[in-house]
């Protein structure tokens, strides 16, 4: 990663904007970070200090100062470096460290202290030559660790890295993210609604009538003050958005040391979509299956379902009744953790309004009896493997008229 | 949960540095301004800094609640070393109490607020957490509370995770693990507390919920005046005595000598070339380095242009040559040789500098760079008379304890009157009857006078300042 300082951003009516590449620009820009990756790749073996002397010599206009700056840092930051295992430089220094001291409180009146002497005395008594004692004095310090493996990427490896770093840099400077989302796949929601939790972030979702949804993030605390606390959290979770098919972000920024207040927006949408990951194969499985269903059709579904405060569920299929008309949708759960079961007991609890059912493996120790009753939700706990009849009837209980159901809903 | 005869009732739990209020209030019980309805998890929640008076409040209305959010519990023993205290220690922590324990306790370096921590520790007997700048001053924290209380002492920082009911751990560690830490200690010391008011660090005091606060300072002012805000985060001043006022009972006697030295001839030469091109790109310019904005100014223009680059390199270089002229280096010979039998600290601006004295004179050093080990061991060997000389650049400045240090050599420093004073303080720590003196070493005719006259501005050099 990159500090905001390294940021090539330029600031118009309280908005940040990434400066925008020229073509000859984005030539120049691949010109540096090859020599950037050349001069690390001929600098193999040398000390760190000798590596940052060598990139320090980089020729560039002062224009391209910033660019320089990180890329640098960041082919570094990919290289890896080791210390100098031969000699234990701290045992060093208290060998000559504690001589000096004899030396110099013995000196005579007018004597002047001869370090030269000391360095060879403790030389001799370590069996090695006054220069390996001087060179291995402080062998141990960063300046001192030595390269030994460039980054594995060529020059537009860089670029793409660089780009990334710019954003996330910003980023850093966040208070609060919003992001319109749109992804092909209940796995990719699933991924980002994750990172969100494991980052520990907040958000407020609503679905856009073009499909996908506006997800505003922040942190618990930041209701109370605007914060750039959670800034890192936001930076982390750049990857998982860019795995999305498209994203629009934009971001409230504390910008600079006098953290002046602006917007910041980007567009992360893929110009070249990858080809849809393809469903998980139990997920795969179930569609294949009902597309001869006289009942139900299947098809991947497009919502995530959530009760703020209480959680949220992403649907893999929306099951539609042939003749009805009525929707159905479901999770294939698996042989994902109890705990996933429990949390999507309590949504249903505490209200999840769409009719869903949830398709559990008998190895996960749930019983169907946990959701008997619930008027919107129901368990399919299968042993081996999915039995479509089976999830077929579960679909039918729900839609069938409500006094054929029971009506308590039990954990 | 506990539930009043109504079925009105409500949880309070610690939730990432906050507090959220979940349950059913009696009718006409507002907890605005207290809490704020957050619809993002459909509750109220509130700062952990909130908790004290969230807590009175609730009690006060008579609202059923259950606290699942303190998570502190009561130290088993107290002190098992007795020490008397110093009569104006005995008045600081009464003072601190009188303010339902929370204030700030401003003691020049040397005068021992750290003792004052200690017996607010015995006093309250709650889980503690001790939030210091530095590692160094952990691992002395970790050490005075261990021997203090005789029982197992945690330690959070610099590769360490170890969360016992008294830890000691460092400002960036505390902004990291605040989150889930916050809820673990009923009272917090912030040793060398002017550092907590900065935006990040400020979180920290902000994401805890400790009922019980202690902030220690020799300099709670900062130039940024926000200083202000430790009132909120900590509490108000609640005790304060000066340098002045402690000096021979408590303190050291000290002197201050400065030394100006000339450059080399050379060095008189680059000195005037560069500064020239320094000079005459600020005012082609029109940049007034004496204005607030002057510096930004300089670094703004400087990073647009060949010749702004080049006077910015001109700049350092002229800084470079004042600050570590030759004759400094000869003049820190002669001191260390008079001093040879004395315990030295030789200050610097930078580390490359540090370096350059460990490696010419071969006196140990200690930065950011070396690991506690050696640290330590150096600190030990200091401390028994096997060093006689230390060479630091800035991790030496705060609290770090060196008891028989008499001697304080500072090479080179900022216009900070904060760290000068630290220095000072450094070597002020009363021993028998030690005197101590810090020599400033400064080259005539340069910027670095300027610079001098600036951090000397305290009543401790007898300048204006307090």
């Amino acid at each position: 990663m990159i500090g905001p300082d390294l940021v090539r951003a330029r600031k118009r009516n309280g908005v940040l904007a990434l400066a925008k590449e020229s073509v000859e620009a984005r030539a120049r820009a691949r010109t540096l970070a090859e020599e950037v990756l050349l001069i690390i790749a001929t600098h193999v073996d040398q000390t760190r200090v000798v590596l940052e002397g060598a990139l320090s010599e980089l020729a560039m206009a002062p224009q391209e100062r910033k660019l320089a700056m990180a890329l640098k840092k960041l082919a570094l930051d990919d290289s890896a470096f080791d210390g100098n295992p031969t000699l234990d430089a701290p045992a060093l220094r208290r060998e000559v460290f504690s001589r000096a001291v004899v030396a110099r409180e013995a000196l005579a009146l007018g004597a002047r202290f001869e370090r030269a002497t000391v360095i060879a005395e403790v030389a001799a008594r370590l069996g090695v030559t006054p220069d390996a004692l001087e060179s291995g004095l402080y062998s141990d310090l960063r300046s001192a660790q030595r390269l030994r493996g460039a980054p594995i990427y060529d020059a537009d490896g860089l670029l793409a890295r660089h780009a990334r770093a710019e954003v996330q840099a910003v980023l850093l400077c966040s208070v609060r993210v919003v992001v319109e989302v749109r992804c092909a796949t209940a796995d990719q929601y699933r991924a980002l609604f994750h990172k969100l939790k494991f980052r520990q972030l907040l958000f407020e979702m609503s679905s856009l009538e073009s499909g996908g949804y506006r997800i505003e993030i922040d942190g618990p605390y930041s209701l109370f003050e605007s914060v750039t606390k959670y800034g890192l959290e936001l930076a982390l979770l750049l990857p998982a958005l860019e795995a999305c098919d498209s994203v629009k972000l934009s971001a409230d920024l504390r910008w600079g040391k006098k953290r002046e207040q602006l917007r910041f927006a980007v567009d992360l949408t893929r110009a070249e979509l990858s080809e849809p990951a393809p469903a998980r194969d139990d997920v795969q499985g179930l569609l294949d299956g009902f597309r001869q269903g006289a009942h139900w059709r299947a098809e991947p579904a497009r919502e995530v379902l959530d009760l703020p405060g209480i959680g949220l569920c992403v649907p893999d299929l929306c099951f539609t009744h042939q003749v009805t008309g009525e929707q159905v949708l479901c999770e294939v759960l698996g042989f994902w953790n109890r705990a996933a079961v429990w949390r999507r007991i309590e949504l249903v609890e505490k209200g999840l309004a769409h009719k869903i059912v949830f398709v559990v493996s008998a190895r996960l120790r749930v019983s169907e009896e946990m959701l008997d009753g619930a008027e919107s939700a129901a368990l399919y706990v299968y042993k081996g493997s999915i039995n479509q009849k089976a999830l077929e009837r579960k679909l039918e209980e729900l839609v069938a008229p409500a006094p054929a159901r029971r009506s308590k809903c039990t954990k | 949960m506990n539930v009043a005869r109504d079925g009105t009732g409500i949880e309070v739990l610690f939730a990432a540095g906050t507090l959220e209020l979940r349950g059913v209030l009696p009718p006409g019980i507002k907890l605005t301004p207290h809490a704020a309805w957050d619809a993002r998890s459909r509750c109220f929640r509130a700062p952990a800094l909130a908790y004290a008076d969230l807590v009175r409040f609730l009690h006060r209305e008579g609202v059923a609640f259950e606290d699942r959010a303190r998570a502190y519990v009561e130290l088993e023993r107290g002190l098992s070393v007795s020490r008397e205290p110093r009569p104006f220690q005995s008045e600081a922590l009464r003072a601190w109490r009188e303010a339902k324990g929370r204030g700030v306790v401003v003691l020049p370096t040397g005068a021992g607020k750290s003792h004052v921590a200690v017996l607010a520790i015995d006093d309250k007997r709650r889980s503690t957490l001790v939030v210091a700048p530095t590692l160094d001053l952990v691992r002395q924290w970790y050490d005075l509370l261990r021997t203090s209380f005789a029982c197992d002492v945690g330690v959070v920082g610099g590769g360490t995770y170890d969360v016992q009911p008294l830890t000691v751990t460092t400002y960036d560690s505390a902004c990291l693990h605040m989150d889930h830490l916050g809820a673990r200690f009923g009272l917090v010391v912030f040793d060398e507390c002017h550092h907590l008011p900065g935006p990040s660090y400020a979180l920290s005091a902000e994401l805890c919920l400790a009922p019980f606060r202690l902030g220690l300072s020799a300099t709670p002012e900062r130039s940024d005046g926000q200083d202000a805000k430790l009132v909120r985060l900590v509490g108000p001043t609640v005790y304060r005595k000066d340098i002045v006022e402690l000096s021979g009972p408590y303190l050291a006697e000290y002197e201050t000598v400065r030394v100006e030295v000339d450059l080399s001839a050379e060095e008189r030469a680059e000195y005037e070339l560069e500064r020239a091109i320094y000079l005459d790109f600020v005012r082609s310019q029109g940049i007034r380095m004496g204005s607030a904005r002057g510096w930004n100014d300089f670094i703004m223009r400087a990073a647009r242009s060949g010749p702004g680059q080049r006077a910015m390199r001109a700049y350092r270089r002229q800084r470079e040559l004042s600050l570590g002229a030759q004759a400094k280096l000869e003049h820190l010979e002669r001191l260390l040789e008079a001093h040879r039998t004395e315990k030295v600290l030789i200050f610097t601006q930078d580390n490359a500098t540090a370096y350059s004295i460990s490696r010419r004179f071969l006196v140990p050093i200690i930065t950011h760079q070396t690991k506690i080990k050696e640290r330590s061991e150096i600190l030990e060997r200091f401390a028994d008379g096997r060093y006689r000389a230390i060479a630091t650049s800035k991790v030496l400045n705060e609290g770090v304890d060196v008891p028989d240090a008499s001697v304080a050599i500072v090479i080179s420093g900022s216009g900070s009157v904060r760290e000068h004073v630290q220095r000072l303080g450094r070597i002020l720590r009363r021993k028998g009857d030690k005197f101590a003196t810090l020599y400033e070493l400064v080259s005539r005719k340069t910027g670095e006078v300027f610079t001098s006259e600036r951090r000397r501005e305290h009543a401790a050099y007898g300048g204006g300042g307090a």
